[in-house]
């Protein structure tokens, strides 16, 4: 579907979808059995396309895309039910979804009675209850049928029983209003987008390159920094008051650091969608930085911050019992996933590889990236020196001086602003347990985002399946991959294979790192994965550019396996 | 992997706990519940009431890693030296060093627990002799 096919999806009239004989059907049983002014508003909100194919002539009118993209309201307080394609703020879906709310204490089954691999939701809203799906767009189709529990009270006439049916080959635009399911309240988005050169060995302090970074973003939103009145500093090295003080933001209403290692970034951010959401700020920075580099490099001519990173009480536990150990870093403590991930699902050092090796051709797309003009072969990285088995040199991301920032503002506001807005659909974060000790854990592969993920999905109302392109905190090969996994965008033990199929490189079916990442760019906490993803969704990524990318997720690792996830979506 | 830990608090406390008894021991709550590393509340009771109590040396290795390199100049005398995370026979995890060879370890090993003059616990393999054991 091109640019011009997007703009016109305003509602149409029901006709257009050749549904008149239908229509009139409902129009006619209802007025004899609902006398009470029960009139019938039919919306829609989507244009439903036939793409390659014909429409096959065997679908039945009444599961076809044009039904689905229909809505009945009831003005007598009392049944409301609806179907509508499962949609969210301005961003093209794959699949489908059914909304059925009542707005009464009455209960729906949803039954089943065909399709494969249906991603299912369920939220209780208030007193009605709101089921919601979806289906990969390759599936061949579904049938579900829904029915009032207990039967007690009838549907409006014509909708005792709703089916609905999607059929191959079927593409969607929607530019209607947003639908969320779950959690209702103001939308966020990303207005601004900054970071500074990669060095090794940077000459300015990790407070100059984050006002770099910050200037930077908050000039992209195309605001000035008074009107900034939140900020996100990260877990060391700075704080708001010293933001606030050299970017002249006078008097910030809000501030709040995550302190979640490398995870932070997005917990900040989430932490700023929340913020606006919430009415504490307006407009919020988030920026991080580090001398990821020269901290363990010191060398004459690069100058040492009076602040490194914060360290909690979660460090204790290293110094205490991992380090009398010979445990003294990330290589050692991660290692001990990676290989029960190798021994429980056969990951091997070609899937690790292939991952290392697509960082790296991506990193040649982006002049940002430190291993731009470094290409590598298969040869090259098993030929890579064991640090920590299974942790060749070539698994391991590249330490770093930089900052990065964004600005998050209310979609609202969003909308009045210089680029076009990237909507936070959905955020989260999560723990393993213990998360301060890796070694504690029952399972060492029950990582942070396998709770986060789900939980920031459900406040989308989006699934795994929907994502364009993906961000993935790749500080190791192997974690990046179990991370893919947590994700759900493949199943346990699949994204190997996943990995050495193609899918995960630009032109493939789910673009990961499209920058490169921690392993190729560098590292800078991840934020540099959310700035690439904001271009992603702008349109703006130049040589990395995903073909219509509309929904992209990122995701953050830090503190032995804290997880954080941001979905984002392209605005209008 | 030898000399004094360094730790503090509780965590002290706790190789002091394993020195004095020349064996691996655990934080154990009055209500039968185990913690490692030494936490200040029982996560499951709440209470306050606990004692480091020995543990049975066997264990079973979760996973592993050999560290080839030095990541700290403290142990570049020791590469490559492996990393374990152990089940231990009696319930509590935790990291030991396996002193010895490290070549063929694997998840799933048995090994046994004991300590140095320290209290810091490795690792042998079951089928080699080891130091300080009691068991």
């Amino acid at each position: 579907m091109d640019a011009a096919d997007e703009q016109d999806l305003g509602p149409v009239d029901v006709a257009d979808a050749g549904d008149e004989a239908l229509v009139e059907q409902h129009r006619s049983d209802r007025s004899v059995d609902h006398p009470q002014s029960f009139t019938k508003e039919v919306h829609f909100g989507i244009r439903a396309q036939w793409v390659g194919a014909e429409r096959p002539d065997d679908v039945e009118l009444l599961g076809s895309v044009e039904h689905l993209a229909t809505r009945w309201t009831d003005e007598v307080p009392g049944n409301r039910l609806g179907l509508e394609p499962k949609t969210h703020g301005g961003a093209r879906r794959r699949g489908w979804g059914l909304l059925a709310e009542l707005s009464d204490e009455s209960e729906v089954d949803v039954e089943y009675t065909s399709g494969p691999e249906i991603a299912e939701q369920v939220f209780a809203v208030g007193l009605g209850l709101q089921h919601a799906f979806a289906i990969e767009e390759t599936s061949p189709g579904f049938e579900a049928t829904l029915r009032r529990r207990g039967g007690d009270r009838a549907f409006p006439d014509g909708l005792s029983e709703v089916r609905g049916e999607a059929v191959d080959g079927v593409s969607l635009g929607h530019r209607g209003p947003i639908l969320r399911f779950g959690i209702v309240q103001p939308g966020s988005a990303i207005v601004g987008i900054g970071e500074t050169p990669f060095w090794r060995g940077s000459p300015r302090l990790p407070i100059e390159l984050m006002l770099d970074a910050s200037l930077a973003a908050i000039a992209d939103a195309g605001l000035t920094p008074d009107q900034i009145d939140g900020i996100c500093p990260p877990p060391g090295y700075t704080s708001a008051e010293e933001l606030a003080t050299n970017l002249g933001i006078v008097d910030p209403s809000f501030s709040a650091t995550s302190a979640l290692g490398g995870a932070s970034s997005l917990a900040a951010i989430r932490n700023a969608s929340l913020a606006v959401a919430g009415g504490a700020a307006t407009a919020v920075l988030v920026v991080v930085g580090w001398n990821g580099y020269s901290w363990l490099r010191p060398r004459d001519g690069i100058p040492v911050p009076r602040h490194g990173l914060a360290l909690t009480s979660a460090q204790d536990v290293v110094t205490d019992v991992m380090v009398p150990q010979g445990a003294v870093g990330p290589a050692q403590f991660y290692a001990l996933v990676a290989n029960r991930y190798r021994h429980d699902y056969g990951i091997d050092e070609l899937d690790a590889a292939a991952f290392a090796l697509t960082m790296r051709r991506h990193a040649a797309t982006n002049p940002l990236a430190l291993m731009r003009d470094r290409p590598m072969t298969l040869d090259d990285y098993l030929a890579s020196p064991v640090i920590s088995d299974p942790f060749r040199v070539l698994d391991c991301c590249l330490e770093t001086d930089a900052a990065a920032a964004v600005v998050v503002t209310t979609v609202e506001r969003a909308a009045d602003l210089r680029e076009r807005p990237v909507e936070i659909l959905g955020a989260g974060e999560g723990r393993p347990n213990p998360p301060d000790d890796i070694a504690g854990r029952q399972n060492l592969l029950q990582i942070g985002l396998h709770g986060a993920a789900p939980r920031a999905f459900g406040q989308a109302g989006l699934v795994p399946g929907d994502l364009d392109t993906v961000g993935i905190y790749d500080c190791f090969t192997y974690i990046a991959l179990l991370q893919l996994e947590a994700l759900g965008v493949c199943g346990a033990g699949e994204a190997g294979e996943f990995a050495r199929s193609g899918s995960i490189e630009l032109g493939g079916s789910l673009p990961v790192n499209t920058h490169g990442g921690l392993l190729s760019q560098g590292h800078m906490w991840g934020m540099s994965h959310v700035v690439e993803m904001v271009r992603q969704l702008r349109g703006t990524a130049g040589a990395s550019q995903v073909v219509n990318a509309e929904v992209g997720a990122v995701t953050g690792w830090g503190d032995f396996g804290d997880g954080t996830i941001v979905i984002l979506g392209a605005g209008r | 992997m030898s000399g004094d830990p360094g730790a503090s608090g509780l965590n002290a406390a706790w190789y002091e706990a394993n020195s004095a008894s020349a064996a691996v021991t655990a934080q154990r709550c009055a209500c039968g519940v185990w913690r490692h590393p030494a936490r200040y509340r029982c996560a499951s009771c709440h209470g306050e009431e606990w004692q480091f109590v020995e543990l049975s040396p066997e264990a079973i290795v979760e996973s592993w890693t050999i560290t080839r390199r030095a990541l700290h100049f403290g142990f570049a005398d020791q590469v490559p030296y492996a990393i374990l995370a152990v089940h231990t026979h009696d319930g509590p995890r935790l990291f030991v060093h396996l002193r010895g060879d490290p070549s063929d370890i694997a998840i799933g090993d048995r090994v046994r627990l004991a300590v140095d003059e320290f209290g810091v616990p490795y690792a042998a393999s079951s089928s080699e002799p080891f130091g300080a054991s009691n068991g």
